[in-house]
């Protein structure tokens, strides 16, 4: 089953890069922009995962890791 | 459209089949070969990085699977690693691109130099990881997230996964297993370069559809890299590979 989500997850991706270069314009921005907020979403789940193994160092670390990405775009967008 | 979808789609191809085989980053590849090719090196990094993304996050799963990704420690050391990221993806707007070239040119035959030693190489003794269930302690992993804010830097900075830095931080610092080293850069590379992809956006460099042939090609490309399922380890092979390298190192340099 795990095997088949991860295929899945690959052949998706796949099927959305190419939707995006289909689509051109917006779609592609949009597409590009998601991709580069993948892995944060992979850090935020974790952040559940090692507050539920009371590992409290690395859920901080995953929180701050969070937080620069964030601080990023509010500055970007108060600029 | 031959230009800017079908080259960075047979780059990504090529990139992504050689790095998955050759155990190293698609991005090393691909950033210098489409600026061989003639792409300005400003526009070319940001989209490898989203593409290096797309990478990272289709070829975790298979390492995952066989639980050899360390997410513990990338969780604890890639604070560091964004930060670096993020700082290069200021400062490399700024500099001339042929002082990027420089840096990935010098990157780049690093990198060559290393995969011919790589057959001379003694495995060194592994202490810590998930394969040994020992947690490096803290001392190490303070050292690993200030080897990984350089690898974060160098990421940005010339558009590589950072991976040549990574593996050998968790090897020789955090003392992982290859094999550990090798999954846990998976990830990592991922989340670096996603802080610099982010980073270029907002800074309204980041080419998307550029980015996403790069990222069509890689994906393709590590797939069927991975089917092979071969992990290339002779001399031969990592001789000629660096030759390759050398090669696209000097073009690279020498094209304008």
């Amino acid at each position: 089953m795990r095997n088949r989500a991860g295929s899945l997850g690959s052949l998706l991706l796949l099927l959305l890069f190419l939707a995006g270069l289909v689509g051109g314009g917006r779609i592609c921005s949009g597409i590009a922009l998601v991709t580069a907020f993948l892995p944060q979403a992979i850090v935020a789940s974790y952040i559940i995962v090692s507050v539920r193994d009371r590992d409290l160092v690395t859920a901080i670390a995953a929180i701050v890791m969070l937080l620069e990405i964030a601080f990023l775009v509010y500055f970007h967008v108060r600029a | 459209m031959v230009e800017h979808v079908l080259l960075p789609i047979l780059v990504g191809l090529l990139g992504g089949f050689l790095g998955s085989l050759f155990g190293i980053g698609g991005g090393s590849l691909m950033t210098p070969l489409l600026v061989a090719t003639g792409y300005d090196i400003k526009t070319v990094v940001p989209a490898s990085l989203v593409a290096i993304v797309g990478t990272s996050i289709s070829g975790l799963d298979v390492y995952a699977r066989h639980n050899m990704v360390n997410y513990k420690i990338a969780f604890r050391i890639e604070p560091a690693a964004i930060l670096g990221a993020i700082i290069a993806s200021r400062i490399a707007l700024e500099l001339p691109g042929l002082v990027l070239k420089i840096v990935l040119f010098t990157v780049l035959i690093y990198i060559g130099i290393d995969m011919l030693r790589a057959s001379r190489r003694v495995e060194e003794e592994k202490s810590y990881g998930v394969m040994t269930g020992v947690e490096p302690p803290p001392r190490l992993q303070v050292l690993g997230a200030i080897g990984k804010l350089g690898a974060g830097f160098l990421s940005a900075l010339v558009g590589i996964g950072g991976g040549v830095v990574t593996v050998p931080v968790l090897r020789r610092i955090l003392k992982f297993d290859m094999k550990e080293a090798i999954a846990t850069a998976k990830l990592d590379v991922g989340i670096t370069a996603s802080g610099g992809a982010i980073s270029y956006a907002l800074l309204g460099v980041l080419n998307p559809c550029l980015a996403l042939s790069l990222g069509v090609g890689t994906v393709i490309g590590a797939y069927i890299g991975a089917l092979t399922g071969v992990r290339v380890s002779s001399r031969t092979l990592n001789i000629l590979f660096s030759i390759f390298l050398f090669s696209i190192a000097v073009l690279m340099l020498v094209r304008r």
